[in-house]
């Protein structure tokens, strides 16, 4: 049977593997493809609980379900996701043109 | 019913997202990760499919499988030189990161086993990748949601969002701009 | 109106006039006159006509070959290669702030009538309560003026002096680049003196005592880029003496802080009428004991403003300011505060303090007197002889009070001095402005003589003047004086007598002395008193009309003011109608003519040496006990250079000690604090790698504990 928890341990997992990319992969485009698995993690959450609340109200007899929060949710994620994508590739290109070099054991101009 | 064709299809999706995320971060050529993060991008839209939401599932297609993963093949190219170079894809704290990431991933996954909201309230015990569909996933309920200017909707954040976009637009061109 | 029918309620206005003055002046018209003002020549070689405000204080050392260059025809006697003129905005501001004044005065005069008669009014006098400064819950601070008979006495002497020194200074400052700003100053001292007089708590009091010592400051420095002067001199630079002014007036201004401290901590108040009249020493805390260091702490700030032994040095200084500020600010308003400081708490020295607090004030005033006159005799400095005059004649005006029942005989001394000592200066400013023109030490005593010749209106103001301060009957100073040695003649203060006794003989033979030696000289008319051989340069001319018109108003109350005392009508007005005792007129006691015959002896003695000369000054000072003596004097008791060796042993060696504590032990805890923050951050700095994934790693180590510590607290692990 696949309940809610299927999707979220499937979440939990890809999470956990996108996070182990992104902490220890030393090219900085990897380090950007495992936080996409990361916000694809969570965008399958969102979408997991909304259908499971489809149909379902609050205590207060409002129809909750019926706004979908959970895929509006993915919607502004993926929104965001592409966003954020487009400007960290603009930045890891901009550091390439300035120090040669996309590993970011090199980059360490956050100490100052 | 444990095993009918949904949950069939469930697991082999999610063993597919999993292994093909794996692939994306243990593989040493880069190109080929980021073929498996397509890969990745593809299960996924699967995914949403399989919960009745279409629209997100071509939405997933359309940007991510399409637009990110292309951005993603250019920058590799563009930072060529460093991609290639020889030695270990990962640095010295790798050791961390994966104890860091075994805990926090067996957490989420007690939390979530043990969770009574997930279990009772929100049905935990339906079978969601068979649940019938309803026009939850439907283009036209999300465009009610997303632009109605008369029912309940999301029309505000919608343009807010909009113009995160424009900036984030502006900001790529001016941060990659050469001098 | 109610303004004219009732100005007591309207007394704000006094104040206000000169306050107005200044905001219009300061931001309107010395605006126009600094922006259409000719530019400075600054190409000068001469270093004394390099700098637009030049002064008549340096005259004395100016180097011959400038004489030349100055055009005779300027009045002004300053370098007048910029413009003899006073400019036209300049000229404004100076008849605006004029203007004020005048209708401060009239004012001032308006509440006096209204008193006039109206004995509740008099020994009441009328709270006005203007806002308030700021609540503390009980506490209230506020700002209010008090208006009764001795405040509507300082109001009319403050406006009138000032009025007529505003006139002056348009004849006297003419021509000087400073013009606006000088007005502007004079404005500012004068609105903060009527603030002090008119303050009903030491609030307001200490906010107008402090905002004088600043006009005080800025004005006896108001040519701060004059030359120094060669050593040896005896006229005063000024950059050095505004601050000696404003530094020692400090030093008494601190035991005057702690003093009303000490009174408000155990009163409870800053209000003048509870304090002097509903103080009880019983019931609030406030022993005798207590009181009286109180008042004497008090009086410790009228010692500094009143340039009292032993905090006197900077009097003489302070006239390196221009003549109409020594006069108006160095002679008969400022220096008089702590006089009227003493007499406005009156009741307080005299019911609820012992009699050790008026003691002191009597000896301490007694004391100064003879000693700034002995110092007078032998000063060379016109403004310095008055400026000793003046700080004897303040002595005179404490022992006055200390040794009276009630503050009217120093008040009255205040009074009569104001005027006589206002006119001493600006005539001698008539003088010096009369000379400078010639370039030779134009302050300098032994340049003059005879000069009764080219100056009559001087000569004879001053003359007049003069016989007041020697206490020449019937001239105002000899009813307030007669009055201060009466009183303590007839009370047994005998010491504190004598000694104001001899007192007046010396004033009398220093002033004369100085008549002499300016106006007259041998060969003079009338034995030597007007005119005589002139032993400066040039020719001397009288000052234009704006200078000698004011010294003709002030004689008239130096002449008359003193016939106010008749019937107590003085003490009366102050006092409300209180005085008992009968009045005695001076001209039936033979102790009068005591006094009156040693100032005559003093004038007589000054006659013979310097008018005369049938008696040479060698005579005195050229045998082996008049010589060292002389010296003494001449050196003014060499109590500024005692000042200078305190200050260069034991306040410079203290002041060693404490900086060597504090550069090994303050300094040692603070660079211990931040060395071993400094060791600190270099063993934790290795932390901040500056890579990324370090921070990344650390992040989610962070979320992954606070899911353990969710975990711990839910129970998971129980």
């Amino acid at each position: 049977m696949v309940n809610l928890n299927s999707f979220l341990i499937l979440s939990a997992v890809m999470f956990a593997i996108g996070l182990f990319g992104a902490l220890s992969k030393r090219n900085a485009v990897a380090i950007l493809m495992s936080i996409e698995i990361m916000l694809n993690a969570v965008n399958i959450t969102m979408v997991a609980f909304a259908s499971a609340f489809i149909g379902k109200s609050d205590a207060a007899g409002v129809a909750v379900g019926s706004r979908l929060t959970g895929q509006i949710f993915a919607i502004f994620i993926i929104t965001v996701a592409a966003a954020e994508a487009a400007v960290a590739l603009a930045i890891i290109i901009g550091i390439y043109r300035r120090i040669s070099t996309v590993d970011v054991g090199h980059i360490n101009l956050m100490k100052w | 019913m444990p095993f009918d064709l949904a949950s069939i299809v469930f697991y082999f999706i999610a063993i597919v997202l999993v292994g093909a995320s794996l692939a994306v971060v243990l593989m040493r050529n880069i190109v080929h990760a980021a073929l498996a993060l397509a890969l990745v991008f593809g299960a996924a839209a699967g995914v949403y499919v399989l919960l009745n939401a279409e629209f997100i599932a071509i939405v997933q297609i359309l940007i991510y499988a399409g637009a990110v993963t292309v951005l993603v093949l250019f920058s590799i190219m563009l930072t060529q030189g460093a991609a290639t170079r020889a030695g270990s894809p990962f640095s010295g704290q790798w050791w961390l990161a994966g104890l860091i990431c075994v805990i926090l991933c067996a957490g989420v996954i007690y939390a979530a086993a043990s969770s009574q909201m997930a279990l009772t309230t929100a049905g935990g015990s339906v079978n969601l990748a068979s649940a019938p569909a309803q026009d939850g996933g439907s283009p036209v309920k999300i465009g009610q949601l997303l632009y109605s200017p008369f029912n309940y909707s999301y029309v505000l954040p919608f343009e807010i969002a909009s113009v995160l976009l424009l900036v984030a637009i502006v900001g790529a061109i001016v941060i990659a701009r050469e001098e | 109106m109610d303004i004219f029918s009732n100005p007591v309620q309207y007394a704000w206005i006094v104040a206000a006039l000169p306050l107005a003055a200044l905001v219009i002046n300061f931001f309107g018209f010395r605006m126009l006159d600094v922006l259409t003002r000719p530019k400075e020549v600054v190409a000068q070689a001469d270093p004394h006509a390099a700098h637009g405000e030049a002064t008549d204080a340096h005259g004395g050392e100016q180097n011959p070959a400038t004489i030349d260059a100055h055009d005779e025809q300027a009045h002004g006697g300053h370098d007048d290669e910029h413009g003899a003129a006073t400019g036209f905005w300049a000229s404004v501001v100076g008849w605006i702030a004029f203007g004020a004044m005048l209708l401060a005065f009239i004012y001032a005069c308006l509440i006096g009538a209204q008193f006039l008669g109206n004995t509740e009014l008099q020994s009441k006098g009328v709270t006005l309560h203007i806002y308030d400064w700021f609540n503390f819950g009980k506490l209230a601070y506020t700002i209010d003026f008090h208006v009764d008979a001795l405040t509507v006495v300082m109001l009319v002497v403050v406006t009138a002096v000032s009025m007529l020194v505003h006139l002056y200074s348009m004849g006297y400052m003419a021509g000087d680049r400073g013009y606006s700003r000088f007005f502007i100053e004079l404005s500012l001292f004068t609105f903060s003196m009527l603030l002090l007089v008119l303050g009903a708590n030491f609030l307001v009091l200490f906010i107008g005592w402090e905002l004088v010592g600043l006009s005080s400051y800025l004005l006896i420095g108001f040519f701060f880029n004059q030359a120094k002067p060669p050593e040896g001199s005896e006229v005063p630079w000024p950059p050095p003496a505004q601050l000696k002014a404003f530094v020692t007036t400090r030093l008494g201004d601190f035991g005057f802080l702690i003093g009303i401290l000490l009174l408000w901590v155990t009163t409870g108040t800053f209000n003048f009428t509870d304090l002097n009249f509903n103080t009880k020493t019983s019931a609030t805390g406030l022993t005798v004991v207590l009181a009286t260091t109180a008042m004497i702490l008090v009086f410790c700030g009228a010692v500094g403003k009143s340039a009292q032994f032993p905090l006197h040095v900077w009097l003489p200084d302070a006239m390196a300011g221009p003549t109409p500020v020594s006069a108006l600010i160095h002679a008969a308003t400022m220096v008089a505060a702590g006089v009227y400081l003493v007499a406005r708490l009156f009741p307080l020295y005299a019911t609820v303090a012992g009699p050790e607090s008026l003691q002191v004030v009597g000896y301490v005033g007694a004391f100064t007197a003879i000693f700034a006159a002995t110092i007078a005799l032998t000063q060379t400095d016109i403004k310095g002889v008055l400026a000793y005059s003046t700080i004897s004649q303040l002595g005179y005006m404490f022992a006055g009070l200390a040794v009276a029942e009630n503050n009217t005989v120093g008040i009255f001394h205040l009074f009569t001095h104001a005027f006589f000592k206002a006119l001493l200066f600006l005539g001698a400013g008539s003088v010096i402005h009369a000379l400078h023109d010639n370039g030779i030490g134009a302050q300098n005593l032994r340049n003059m003589g005879g000069l009764a010749r080219w100056l009559p209106i001087t000569a004879f103001t001053m003359l007049m003047a003069n016989l007041a301060i020697s206490g020449i009957p019937p001239f105002s100073g000899f009813f307030s004086k007669d009055l201060i040695l009466a009183t303590a003649y007839e009370r047994g203060y005998m010491p504190i007598y004598y000694i104001l006794l001899f007192t007046a003989f010396l004033t009398a033979f220093y002033m004369f002395r100085l008549f002499f030696l300016a106006f007259g000289g041998r060969g003079g008319a009338i034995g030597g008193l007007w005119g005589g051989e002139y032993r400066g340069i040039g020719q001397p001319h009288e000052s234009p009309w704006v200078m000698t018109l004011p010294l003709i108003l002030l004689a008239i109350p130096t002449v008359v003011a003193g016939f106010l005392s008749v019937n107590n009508d003085f003490a009366n007005f102050l006092t409300g109608g209180e005085i008992t005792t009968p009045y005695v007129s001076p001209f039936t006691e033979t102790l009068t003519w005591v006094s009156v015959g040693v100032a005559a002896v003093g004038i007589l003695l000054a006659w013979a040496m310097y008018g005369l000369e049938i008696l040479p000054a060698k005579a005195f000072t050229g045998n082996p006990i008049g010589a060292p003596i002389y010296r003494l004097l001449k050196n003014r008791y060499y109590i500024d250079e005692l000042y200078g060796l305190i200050i260069k042993y034991v306040v410079l060696g203290l002041s060693q000690g404490f900086y060597l504590f504090d550069k090994y032990i303050i300094d040692g805890i603070v660079n211990g604090i931040g060395r071993f923050v400094r060791g600190l951050g270099f063993v934790t700095r290795r932390s901040e790698s500056g890579f990324v994934q370090n921070y990344g790693a650390v992040l989610f180590g962070g979320a992954l504990l606070l899911m353990i510590a969710v975990f711990f607290a839910v129970g998971v692990f129980r």
